[in-house]
């Protein structure tokens, strides 16, 4: 039987989401709407061997590396985080509003850090921060099991270079 | 190099709630989910449609071949009926689309879509065109087989006249079916369909 798309789409929403942040920061939107059109087309081919997740991610990152292959964006290189707003936010970071507001900012900044990765890192990391096993990673981008531990030991350092590079701890 | 947790912060952020339902997605998603559903519809129509026009002109070319009757009125009739009406419905449809695409970034798919509903449009002039024709051949039949005396002339004569109208109207028919017909609009749904994909 078919699986039922905007089910699909209800359900994978949140990672479908963040791969779409994590990949194109400003244009997310649009990559989202990728992701689901592909979603959409490529449900026909879907014969249930993996597990709908799996297909799911295998299609969102294949789209997703597709998209910023063709977009090119990088987003803090280009358009790094305004030391104005930092300020702003560190003057005022005692109210909860603020308190708010700047974690929102971490967490974008974290975004955009991750859209700095290599594609193949981004997917990595990815399916890390949302609690995949060695064995799982493997077996939804393909690489090899044995390499996945030393792969994600480097991205992490990498990325948390990024993220203090970028001014993480001022924020 | 300090561990931040990254993982706390991945957690914290959460896909907004209007983007859980399909039908709150950008509008230009859900156009193109309907338009590239509806545009496989009409081409599937027009397969469907081809093949059974082509079955019902051959039927009728045998049954006057053998019978001596010719493609009638009524036939012609309910043949641009079938043809029209459902291409009536669909030239609205995207006409209304096509007004409902604003944007610029969506402008090469409203001209692949405007040349598709102008080749529409084109295949309903041709189909009442054919119709006419239709119709000026059955009276042309018609007043044939009266003035001529098929007993007269001998069973052979009389079948190979018969045999050689129906294979004229036969060939005339598919051909100038599917050549002036479905060849421009097939394509440029063809083109709008890859458009999308």
């Amino acid at each position: 039987m078919k699986p039922d798309f905007q089910k699909i789409l209800q359900d994978h929403n949140d990672i479908i989401y963040k791969i779409s942040k994590s990949f194109a920061f400003e244009n997310y939107q649009d990559l989202y709407q990728e992701i689901a059109i592909e979603i959409w087309r490529s449900l026909e081919k879907f014969r249930g061997e993996a597990q709908i997740k799996t297909w799911i991610y295998r299609v969102a990152f294949n789209t997703a590396v597709s998209y910023s292959t063709k977009v090119k964006r990088q987003v803090v290189n280009n358009i790094p985080i305004d030391p104005a707003e930092i300020k702003a936010i560190q003057e005022n970071y005692q109210t909860s509003k603020e308190q708010a507001a700047a974690s929102k900012t971490k967490v974008n900044l974290l975004y955009q850090c991750i859209n700095m990765l290599v594609p193949v890192n981004r997917s990595i990391i990815i399916l890390q921060l949302e609690g995949h096993d060695y064995e799982e990673i493997s077996q939804i981008t393909g690489i090899k099991i044995n390499t996945i531990g030393v792969k994600l030991n480097r991205i992490r350092n990498r990325l948390f270079q990024l993220l203090k590079d970028n001014g993480y701890e001022r924020l | 190099m300090k561990d931040y947790n990254i993982e706390d912060l991945w957690l914290q952020d959460v896909a907004p709630e209007s983007s859980f339902k399909l039908d709150v997605l950008p509008s230009s998603v859900t156009s193109k989910f309907s338009v590239f559903r509806e545009l496989k519809r009409v081409r599937n129509l027009f397969w469907w449609q081809w093949s059974m026009e082509i079955i019902g002109i051959l039927f009728a070319g045998f049954q006057f071949m053998f019978h001596g009757e010719s493609i009638t009125i009524g036939n012609a009739v309910i043949a641009m009926l079938t043809s029209a009406i459902p291409y009536c419905f669909y030239i609205s449809y995207f006409r209304r689309f096509i007004k409902s695409i604003n944007d610029n970034k969506s402008q090469n798919m409203k001209d692949s879509l405007q040349s598709f509903l102008d080749s529409l449009n084109k295949y309903i002039k041709n189909v009442i065109r054919l119709f006419v024709i239709i119709l000026i051949f059955n009276i042309a039949l018609y007043v044939l087989v009266s003035i001529i005396d098929f007993e007269s002339i001998g069973r052979l004569v009389a079948d190979l006249i018969t045999a050689v109208l129906a294979f004229v109207i036969t060939y005339a028919s598919i051909a100038g079916w599917f050549d002036f017909m479905y060849k421009d609009s097939v394509t440029e749904l063809e083109n709008a369909i890859r458009y999308l994909e």
